[in-house]
């Protein structure tokens, strides 16, 4: 059975990597891990058809750009495997699945007893990711400032409209 | 690439001002309601910063027991993006619970 072609999308701007096989969804997210944001997208029979992963660059250039074999890593509620020689990624919550399917060319989704994602794995990871999460690159600290500047503003205007005036 | 008074998946998004532009369409598993969208925007029930250039503006449609998520990402020019928006009840629910 031919499987759909891997969809990749990314987002330098705010580190987002969305993965799908192109298939609709309820539009209703599941989060495989809570932080880093690491969300899962299913169609009406349950089966997962894109993923979205924020912090993407951030935590994975390191890994697949390590001149060692591969590494096994954990981010917060994140855990990954990466190989170096087989090229494959794995992320996930770190709970066992209990079955495996595939959701696109190269991308296989794993659930839980109650059918829930608990993860993914990726072949020629390194190959289709690096030439897009190298588009990111870290704020320097003066970006930094100057955007949460903007937030503060931003919020303390939203404030000013959310309370009446005198 | 069409002007459109709306905001959406993908939209430039200038604080504070009405000049929208539309960049790119919505991907298909993404809830693009301009409306609700903008709703989020204008009156989040809360926001959170992430990695620095992130806000996820919170806001909960209780008429659905939905919590929906937008997520911006601020530019060094001072524009910000609209990444994504949809619904992320667990996730929202659970900050919401931990404000309070």
């Amino acid at each position: 059975m031919e499987r759909p072609a891997l969809e990749i999308d990314y987002e330098p701007i705010g580190d987002l990597l969305s993965l799908s096989n192109g298939g609709h969804s309820t539009g209703v997210s599941t989060p495989v891990t809570m932080e880093p944001d690491l969300d899962s997208f299913t169609s009406k029979d349950g089966k997962c058809v894109a993923l979205y992963f924020f912090d993407a660059a951030r935590i994975l250039l390191p890994h697949l750009t390590a001149d060692d074999s591969g590494s096994m890593f954990e981010y917060q509620g994140l855990c990954g495997a990466y190989s170096k020689g087989a090229d494959t990624l794995a992320i996930g919550n770190g709970s066992p699945p209990a079955s495996s399917e595939a959701m696109a060319e190269g991308l296989t989704a794993h659930y839980d007893k109650q059918g829930s994602p608990v993860g993914f794995t990726l072949e020629r990871a390194a190959e289709l990711l690096m030439p897009r999460l190298q588009a990111w690159r870290p704020l320097t600290n003066a970006e930094t400032a100057a955007i949460r500047q903007r937030m503060d503003d931003q919020n303390a205007a939203m404030r000013a409209r959310a309370v009446p005036g005198p | 690439m069409t002007d459109r008074p709306g905001l959406a998946v993908g939209d430039q998004f200038y604080p504070f001002s009405d000049h929208f532009r539309s960049r790119r369409t919505a991907p298909q598993h993404a809830l693009a309601t301009d409306d609700r969208i903008r709703s989020i925007l204008s009156q989040p029930d809360f926001t959170e910063i992430q990695s620095g250039n992130r806000q996820v503006f919170w806001r909960r449609f209780p008429e659905r027991n939905w919590w929906i998520k937008a997520v911006l990402a601020y530019n060094s020019d001072g524009s910000a993006t609209i990444l994504t928006a949809y619904e992320d009840t667990t996730r929202g629910q659970a900050k919401w619970n931990a404000l309070r």
